[in-house]
């Protein structure tokens, strides 16, 4: 058990350096660098040079990782390259935007997938059942700003229900104003919460019909108790995994939801350090995402583990 | 780690409905509705993307031509113009490839690099088989938007990168399929026997271990393609790969978004028919794969 959990830190700790490792070299091994970005067309190459020397861009590769992996882990990840404000600040301003989104739509995923997932699948092959899957099967099938393009044209456009952007709000407007965050979330929670339900859904399933489950119910067992006690726990300790990594789609989702809906969260703020080519922003942004995920899989892999202990299976 | 699981339990999925039906199905050879549909939902937007390049007229409007951006479907434009005043009908024919082609090559490149790193790690030492899947789970830390956005921001952005990024991100799992395929007890068993006839080892991997991996290798890649399809596309529309002007659905999508209201068609025809090629690919592999557990 003990073992267990050390290994698994230890993978994460390692993915999270592999992540710092790529996010830095993806950035320092290009040959147009950060005074080539400054610069613009305009510059002269010997101004190039001074900022170079200026920024410590002409130093070693390994001296430039050490003292970026410093500075990053005092808590400094520098400066924006366009705006000259300090990242953290840039970065935490719009964290609370994207909370006021993610939230919403992580409680509806932990809510209402594994309600539906468990009623499906207990009526596993009823009408219901079969309703639940072909509509969380098409649901899940679609990318996110597909399913919003159609949304914002039948739902805003055409029926002129609700805004189809958040253009100009922080994250206290958006919660003055409910109405906005209604169609980001219906989207963003959409795919998320199918995949989720249908995948409780097969495992509720598999152990209703498993050899335990029908031992118990030779043994006389009345079938509320087989679901309550037998059942439904032993559906638990996958569902969180899974629940686990349908946060990482929602990051991904995020990303898309708050960009097609003009949201001034994390998301927008990453695709505008991306178009910008912000250094300290694009790799502020991805080690905040990276993180995440890191994080969050080992969370899920370790509750999931406690779970049911005996599956030393899955490292 | 975590990212496998999906396979499983998708592969696992579905079964749900075949125990039930199980009887029923191997009674009935005829396809039914439900897969007919399925079908014409994968098939239309994959034959619109394969044939369509050859049946598009110009897109392009008249050099010279004055005429505003965005008209609404009339004559010479059966579904308008986009942004551009580009004919969006020739745009919508010419757009599926890059889609198509994105997601198949980036399943294609994927098991070329997992299948021999599969199979390599499977024949291995135990301490080089640790070492392989455990450098290829560090990939589990990096989300597929993240590390194409991160890519776009150094100026690697193009097509090419996306297929590539694609298919890295996919070899984790895939090749933990491969190597938990080539360690199955019965396949083990085979190969001793063929290595104990003196079959060298490329015999043994290219030749046997190849066809007993087609079997779980296809279902994996039913699985995978919509995911791959869904990572492309997003990327593409959040303007990572493709320019700009390049006629892809996700693209068009995009570009064509502030146009919604004037000229729906725009967004909507490229929009139904990525959903419908998304929608279809996971209902022919929800169906075959309930069916195959039904014939089990």
């Amino acid at each position: 058990m003990r073992r267990h959990v050390l290994r698994r830190c230890a993978l994460a700790l390692a993915q999270c350096f592999f992540a710092l490792v790529v996010v830095f070299a993806l950035d320092s091994l290009v040959p147009g660098d950060t005074a080539d970005v400054l610069q613009g067309d305009h510059g002269t190459p010997q101004q190039a040079a001074a900022l170079r020397e200026r920024l410590g861009l002409d130093e070693p590769v390994w001296l430039r990782f050490w003292q970026w992996l410093g500075s990053l882990l005092t808590g400094d990840p520098g400066r924006s390259l366009v705006t000259g404000l300090p990242v953290g600040e840039e970065i935490g301003r719009r964290l609370a935007v994207s909370l006021v989104l993610a939230l919403p739509a992580l409680a509806l995923v932990a809510l209402l997938a594994p309600l539906l997932g468990v009623v499906a699948g207990l009526r596993e092959g009823s009408r219901t059942d079969r309703a639940l899957n072909s509509a969380a099967l098409l649901l899940h099938s679609v990318p996110e700003f597909v399913l919003a393009m159609l949304l914002i044209a039948s739902v805003s456009l055409a029926a002129g229900l609700l805004p189809a952007t958040a253009a100009g709000m922080d994250g206290a407007g958006l919660l003055a104003e409910p109405g906005v965050l209604v169609l980001p979330v219906v989207v963003l929670t959409a795919r998320q919460l199918c995949d989720l339900a249908r995948q409780i859904r097969v495992g509720v399933a598999a152990r209703r019909g498993s050899a335990p489950a029908e031992h118990l119910r030779l043994l006389g067992m009345p079938e509320r108790r087989v679901v309550w006690r037998h059942v439904l726990p032993s559906a638990l300790a996958p569902a969180v995994q899974q629940f686990a990594r349908c946060v990482e789609g929602l990051l991904g989702g995020a990303l898309i939801v708050e960009s097609l809906f003009s949201i001034q969260g994390v998301g927008t703020g990453f695709v505008e350090a991306v178009q910008n080519r912000d250094t300290p922003q694009v790799q502020s942004y991805a080690l905040l995402f990276a993180g995440t995920v890191v994080a969050v899989n080992l969370a899920g892999d370790l509750l999931s583990h406690r779970l049911t202990p005996r599956a030393e299976a899955t490292a | 780690m975590t990212r496998e699981e999906p396979v499983a339990a998708k592969t696992a999925d579905s079964g749900a409905a075949g125990s039930v039906t199980a009887v029923a199905s191997r009674r009935r050879r005829a396809p039914s509705a439900g897969d007919l549909l399925a079908w014409l939902l994968l098939g239309l937007p994959a034959l619109l993307a394969l044939a369509g390049p050859l049946m598009a007229g110009p897109e392009g409007p008249p050099p010279g031509a004055l005429t505003p951006p965005s008209r609404p479907p009339g004559p010479g434009h059966p579904l308008g113009t986009d942004v551009l005043d580009r004919d969006v009908l020739s745009l919508v024919l010419r757009g599926g490839l890059t889609v198509l082609g994105g997601a198949l090559g980036a399943l294609l490149l994927c098991y070329v690099l997992a299948v021999p790193l599969g199979l390599l790690a499977a024949g291995a030492r135990r301490l080089l088989d640790e070492t392989m899947m455990r450098s290829l789970d560090l990939l589990l830390a990096l989300p597929g938007l993240m590390l194409l956005l991160a890519l776009a921001a150094t100026g690697r952005r193009g097509w090419l990168w996306l297929v590539v990024v694609a298919a890295v991100l996919q070899l984790p799992s895939v090749a933990r399929l491969v190597r938990a395929a080539a360690l199955a007890p019965g396949c083990r068993t085979v190969v001793e026997a063929l290595r104990m006839q003196g079959r060298g080892w490329a015999y043994i991997h290219l030749r046997h271990l190849t066809r007993e991996l087609a079997g779980p290798l296809a279902t994996d890649a039913g699985t995978r393609f919509s995911g791959v399809l869904y990572l492309l596309a997003s990327a593409n529309f959040l303007g990572l790969g493709l320019p700009s002007s390049a006629p892809d659905w996700s693209v068009l999508i995009e570009r064509n978004s502030d146009a919604l209201f004037t000229q729906p068609a725009a967004v909507l025809v490229p929009a139904g028919l990525l959903m419908s090629l998304c929608v279809g690919g996971n209902l022919c592999v929800d169906r075959a794969l309930a069916r195959r557990r039904a014939a089990a």
